[in-house]
């Protein structure tokens, strides 16, 4: 059993585990009723060798729950494991189903684990004590984080019409930014993703990068067709075409909130910018503080500035 | 199944099915003690950083830029020409609110004159 609480990541690894040639199911909250039949009948005639599925799919899924307590799991592995114990609030089920399973080996999958939350982990997922902890090398060549301290007008409420001006600029100076880098990653040959921290930031930070693809095109100043700008959140319908069409092409820009895709393994993304603070990044809280514009960006994309 | 039995196992599964060569740093170790046979409800944590499979270097830290003033966050940061014609159009409002007052200050002053 393979529980992880993002259902794109868990697409994604059906997908792996079926092209080795290993048979594996997922199930997913979206899973249609023939699907879940299918494997329930699998899981009982003993036919998986891997399920995939959503922590909330399990729960409510008190049958085939019954069928896998009863028949036995070899392991239980818990992907995004610091997700089990940091969502419990919002997300009560994914504990609900680390505790449903009897006792087996557990092995948790994580890339942010701080020394502090292992042991709120470790009750989280219901992991017997002792716990054998293996902790791999942090430092990746192939990726470069930066920094950059921008105006904290943005962030903060804009009482008079001086203050609106500042976050206009400041809008506008990061909006072109993200274009510049964009582009670059177009050249390169890749993807980038812009993570805002709202829907309605998303839909205008897209429209105005399609704005500006768009009048560079009309100008003639570029050859190429318009930068491709898509935008995703929770409250659009057509996302999973959004995630097949960013995964399968390059040169695509996608705008979105922190719904999209975070861990799914992508080999052309060149740049991830994060537009504003999103809530996992430190918050100073602080009006004179700098606000903070992170950019993780690959040196592929990197080096065209 | 003794530990050379689990990572010779898990070395020809990772060659046969999933095609690649070697395992990354610390991915074997978690195998094996997951596996571990004295143990049959052990726990393991294994904490390392994803997408480690595309290496290549940079040789440069990022794009600069230009301070032509600031202050503790309290001025814009102009990286660009392009930034400050950026800061002339923004600034728009600020220019109708500056010349609506002036109107008014005219208005008010030739009604009194």
């Amino acid at each position: 059993m393979l529980l992880t609480p993002l259902n794109s990541i868990g697409r994604q690894h059906v997908k792996t585990f079926q092209d080795a040639g290993l048979d594996c199911a997922g199930l997913f909250g979206s899973s249609t009723e023939l699907e879940r039949t299918r494997i329930h009948a699998a899981v009982t005639s003993r036919q998986l060798v891997i399920l995939v599925a959503s922590p909330e799919a399990m729960v409510n899924n008190p049958a085939l729950l019954g069928v896998i307590k009863t028949m036995g799991s070899c392991l239980l592995a818990f992907d995004e494991a610091h997700l089990f114990d940091s969502w419990a609030r919002w997300r009560p089920d994914l504990s609900r189903a680390a505790s449903r399973f009897g006792s087996c080996r557990r092995l948790a999958l994580s890339a942010t684990v701080p020394l502090a939350q292992v042991s709120a982990l470790q009750d989280a997922l219901h992991i017997n004590k002792p716990l054998v902890v293996h902790r791999g090398p942090f430092l990746r060549r192939n990726l470069v984080i930066r920094v950059i301290d921008r105006n904290a007008a943005y962030a903060f409420g804009r009482s008079n019409r001086v203050e609106q001006c500042r976050a206009d600029l400041e809008h506008a100076q990061r909006v072109a930014y993200a274009f510049q880098l964009a582009v670059c990653c177009r050249a390169a040959g890749g993807n980038m993703v812009v993570f805002t921290s709202s829907r309605s930031e998303a839909a205008r930070v897209g429209a105005e990068l399609r704005c500006a693809a768009e009048a560079l095109a009309r100008h003639g100043s570029s050859r190429d067709e318009p930068l491709d700008v898509l935008v995703y959140h929770a409250g659009l319908e057509d996302r999973a075409a959004t995630e097949h069409h960013f995964a399968t092409n390059t040169g695509i820009v996608v705008v979105a909130t922190i719904a999209f895709g975070m861990g799914v393994h992508c080999a052309h993304v060149r740049a991830v910018l994060h537009f504003v603070r999103t809530a996992d990044a430190p918050c100073c809280g602080c009006r004179t503080c700098y606000h903070v514009w992170l950019l993780f960006v690959h040196p592929f994309g990197l080096a065209m500035f | 199944m003794d530990k050379a039995a689990v990572r010779a196992a898990a070395y020809g599964l990772l060659r046969s099915r999933f095609e690649h060569e070697d395992f990354w740093q610390g991915q074997l170790e978690a195998i094996v003690s997951v596996v571990d046979k004295n143990n049959p409800n052990v726990g393991v944590l294994s904490v390392m950083g994803t997408g480690q499979g595309k290496v290549r270097h940079s040789p440069r830290a990022g794009p600069g830029g230009i301070f032509f003033f600031r202050w503790k966050g309290m001025f814009p940061r102009l990286d660009s020409l392009t930034d400050v014609l950026l800061l002339l159009r923004s600034m728009r409002s600020c220019y109708l609110w500056f010349a609506d007052r002036c109107s008014r200050y005219c208005s008010v002053a030739a009604a009194q004159s």
